[in-house]
């Protein structure tokens, strides 16, 4: 089943469904109108708690504190943020959605795509030409991403992925190969096994491998039938980075087309994920 | 108030049907998508001030759907929701085309939620990837992930089926 043949069965099955009579707009508009009462009654109570606390904060800092020593706010620092009255996260710097398109965040996803790339062994070739079934995205690729803001610091998620192949079998099949890096202040588990297993959610089986002095730890798990293998290192500043490998090229979009076997050894992907240039901070 | 309830009715009127076909594809259940369409709707009235001097109604009120929908899944909806191999509120069985539909349904029923979600975004809202990653506020790389699996397990799913129907039809590629 491809995209439009699931468009076309999507549209079949729901012309020949049977869905129930149509709702009625008098029960939908009674059920709006009591929401609309219960909001009021709720802004009502929070309106006359927040009245009772000034009030008695109002009390203690006149008793205890000179006029002199009242902190002075800036009342637009609040408004600013109650006038937009919006309930979805603010992004960074001016972007519209999560994701860094351009800039100095942008620039450090590329770096990283031309650290993975150069990190590869030589037996192994990059393709910058494959896209993504019926798109014109290329699948090697560098993605930035704002993550959170924790404790006042902006933590970000640098992606680069690529498509390699054996070089001495260019034509044998593809497999993908992702670099992820997450910045200081992430929320991600210091153990590396279960760093390793937090990966995109792969869970899977872990070992703890010791790499140029340093625990390492190294996931595998099934993926739409396909194995893949990561491995995860956290450095003492709290920087992340994953190395993950899957043999199954563009995205698994395509049931064929993939290396027989990983592009990387175990051994080879625990040191590929120590690469300096991978550390981002 | 009486303008807001006249463009309301006339809005739910116009697109409630519309949107609880989209909510039965998220939730595979007649009567869930109606209690999502209802809440959606009414989070729509809410807000019914805003939406219309600023944003387009019907975006607004897809967007709210798919957000209840999902929220009230890790809220612990997700509880009444199981990967079966025999989902319970499915039409009876037909023959031919007919059951291809339901085995359509039932399959997608049984797509994780999240790669459900950008299937019906995706492939029945007829949404582009961009406007499915400002929906689900994540990025087009994400959307597109989720998109491939999701069509990735339906098909598995559906072939599954197949070769459980005709265990002597040869598997083709």
């Amino acid at each position: 089943m491809n995209e439009q043949e699931l468009r076309d069965g999507l549209r079949d099955a729901m012309a020949a469904s049977s869905p129930p009579p149509p709702m009625s707009p008098t029960s939908a508009l009674d059920a709006a109108h009591r929401a609309h009462r219960r909001r009021r009654a709720r802004w009502a109570g929070a309106g006359a708690a927040a009245a009772v606390a000034a009030l008695a904060a109002g009390a203690v800092l006149a008793v205890n504190r000179g006029p002199a020593e009242l902190p002075i706010v800036d009342p637009a620092a609040g408004a600013k943020t109650t006038a937009a009255g919006k309930t979805q996260p603010q992004w960074p710097d001016g972007q519209t959605d999560r994701t860094a398109r351009n800039g100095p965040r942008a620039e450090k996803s590329a770096a990283l795509l031309q650290a993975l790339t150069t990190a590869l062994p030589p037996t192994l070739g990059v393709d910058t030409d494959l896209k993504y079934p019926q798109s014109k995205d290329p699948v090697t690729a560098p993605q930035s991403q704002y993550i959170d803001t924790i404790n006042g610091k902006q933590i970000w998620e640098y992606m680069a992925t690529a498509e390699v192949y054996a070089k001495a079998a260019p034509n044998a099949g593809s497999a993908r190969l992702v670099v992820q890096v997450r910045t200081p202040g992430n929320t991600d588990p210091a153990d590396p096994c279960a760093l390793a297993k937090s990966f995109w959610g792969a869970g899977g089986t872990c070992v703890s491998k010791d790499m140029q002095g340093k625990k390492v730890g190294v996931a595998t798990s099934t993926e739409q039938g396909s194995t893949r293998q990561t491995a995860a290192y956290r450095y003492s500043d709290g920087t992340t980075v994953f190395a993950s490998q899957s043999v199954s090229p563009r995205n698994n979009m395509d049931p064929g087309g993939g290396m027989t076997t990983p592009p990387l050894t175990v051994d080879q992907l625990c040191a590929f994920v120590l690469t300096p240039g991978f550390q981002l901070g | 108030m009486r303008d807001r309830d006249t463009g309301f009715t006339d809005f739910f009127v116009n697109r409630s049907d519309a949107l609880r076909r989209t909510a039965y594809l998220l939730c595979g259940d007649w009567h869930r998508a109606e209690d999502l369409v209802q809440t959606s709707l009414s989070k729509l009235y809410l807000a019914w001030g805003r939406i219309t001097r600023h944003d387009s109604l019907d975006a607004y009120a897809r967007q709210t759907l798919v957000r209840t929908f999902l929220s009230e899944r890790r809220l612990g909806w997700f509880r009444n929701e199981r990967v079966t191999d025999d989902p319970a509120d499915t039409p009876a069985p037909g023959r031919g085309g007919t059951e291809d539909r339901i085995v359509l349904l039932a399959a997608l029923k049984r797509v994780p939620p999240g790669q459900r979600t950008v299937l019906v975004l995706r492939y029945w809202e007829d949404m582009s990837v961009d406007e499915t990653a400002a929906l689900l506020r994540c990025s087009t790389g994400t959307v597109k992930s989720q998109a491939a699996r999701g069509l990735q397990t339906l098909r598995g799913l559906l072939t599954d089926h197949l070769a459980a129907q005709h265990p002597d039809r040869k598997r083709t590629e």
